[in-house]
């Protein structure tokens, strides 16, 4: 008995480490990344592991340092067919794909557009997008051989630096390249604010910064850890069988599965409001502030 | 780092206890998540549907209306006109009576002055011929009284004849 929660305690000793492994991930991302979380953090074996583990080839290695973007690939390319087969056979009264698509686009844009006002319609599209692709990723995770590609940080960097330079090249388009350095120094007006832009205009390009820094941490923080928790305790499933000789175990991570699916739909929702709140400061700008 | 990926330990008891968790997730929620999910669908779907129905009859009402409305203005054109026709019929038979009446009180007129006029012309030619009656008296009676000579005679015939003309 020992021995298991020896095993977890060690589990949950690397998932506190998260944000160390953020930083070893940042550090080593463009060939290292894959493995040194592969190492550290228990998950569940995916399809490509299981192929590079088999089929040890240059290319199967190839998939398995990339496989963040070969089931990046998989889920964009899942919504491409969905959302061909919805669009296919359009009609007024929709089928089965199309309302389920309708439904989703419906209930998204009403989402973004309460925020933004009728103008921010146009943020629809990419606001959208990231919510139902963030949301389909994490998702992936719980469906066995598969990976959660946002469970790196690599995918939510990706995601969270894309949000980033809409955001800042929306607020030059709204505010102009001397409105956007006026924004960036809080909007002077008086002259004790004057004053204060020297120190106003670095804590602001800081803020900025810091927001795709907390977008990628606090999803891939959530998913990795809500990936881990599935493994750990399907580990410990596992071990509690070890005695039956067939590689079998008790699915003790079952109730955490739901947990799981309220975990992905919660990030990609925080992740894609965060984003709509982000593009609101841009647009909005002079009747949020004074 | 072929290595290090190749000694991973694969656990398949892991990912047999993956797939175990990934059914039983499946089957729960096609027992209690699937059936609200496609109901909600249906709805939808249902709603939209009866919506575009609705709008369908409404659109086919406004235009039966429409039509009744358009007939009735027919109608009521149809109507007036036949009225005006009447009135302007009604007005030319009474023109035409109008007429006729006053063509028969002229000729009454006229008749009537014809007959005053016949009878007066009686009543003249009575009262000449009592006037030629009492003159030819006088003559005779003159002649009676004067010396009835030819040459007299004649002349007071010849008179007596002016005087009658």
């Amino acid at each position: 008995m020992t021995g298991f929660f020896t095993s977890l305690l060690l589990n949950v000793n690397s998932s506190e480490n998260v944000t160390h492994h953020a930083a070893d991930t940042l550090a080593n991302a463009a060939e290292h990344g894959g493995e040194a979380a592969a190492q550290h953090s228990p998950e569940f074996p995916n399809l490509v592991e299981i192929l590079n583990h088999y089929f040890h080839t240059g290319f199967t290695q190839f998939l398995f340092d990339y496989r963040i973007v070969v089931y990046s690939v998989v889920v964009a390319v899942f919504l491409s067919l969905l959302a061909y087969a919805a669009y296919r056979k359009r009609s007024l009264i929709p089928g089965p794909a199309q309302n389920l698509m309708e439904w989703i686009v419906d209930v998204l844009s009403n989402m973004v557009v309460s925020i933004l006002g009728e103008q921010g319609r146009r943020f629809v599209p990419f606001i959208g997008t990231l919510f139902i692709y963030i949301f389909c990723m994490n998702l992936l995770g719980l469906i066995p051989g598969m990976f959660s590609s946002t469970s790196k940080l690599n995918t939510t960097l990706a995601l969270a630096i894309c949000v980033f330079l809409y955001v800042q090249f929306t607020g030059l388009r709204n505010f102009g390249i001397l409105g956007y350095i006026h924004h960036l120094a809080g909007s002077p007006k008086s002259v004790v604010e004057w004053c204060l832009v020297p120190l106003n205009l670095p804590l602001h390009i800081i803020g900025e910064l810091a927001k795709p820094v907390s977008l990628s941490l606090r999803l891939f923080g959530n998913i990795s850890g809500e990936d881990m928790l599935l493994a750990i305790f399907a580990t410990l499933g596992v071990t509690i069988l070890s005695f039956i000789p067939v590689p079998v175990g008790l699915p003790l991570h079952l109730p955490f599965i739901f947990l799981a699916m309220l975990t992905s739909f919660v990030q990609a929702l925080v992740f894609s409001l965060l984003a709509t709140i982000y593009f609101s400061l841009m647009t909005h700008h002079e009747e949020e502030n004074h | 780092m072929g290595e290090i990926a190749h000694s991973l330990d694969l656990n398949w008891g892991l990912i047999v206890t993956q797939v175990i968790g990934f059914l039983l997730t499946v089957w729960i929620l096609k027992a209690f998540a699937w059936k609200p999910l496609l109901k909600m669908l249906e709805d939808r779907r249902k709603k939209i549907a009866g919506d575009i129905d609705d709008a369908e009859k409404i659109k086919s009402d406004a235009e039966t209306l429409l039509d009744d409305y358009n007939a009735k203005l027919r109608d009521i054109e149809t109507e007036a006109r036949s009225k005006i026709q009447d009135a302007v019929g009604e007005g030319n038979r009474i023109a035409t009576e109008i007429r006729e009446q006053a063509r028969e009180e002229a000729r009454q007129i006229v008749e009537k002055s014809r007959e005053e006029l016949s009878r007066d012309i009686a009543k003249a030619r009575v009262e000449l011929r009592d006037e030629v009656v009492g003159m030819a008296m006088t003559a005779a009676e003159k002649i009676i009284s004067t010396k009835l000579d030819e040459a007299e005679q004649k002349r007071l015939l010849e008179d007596f004849l002016k005087e009658v003309e």
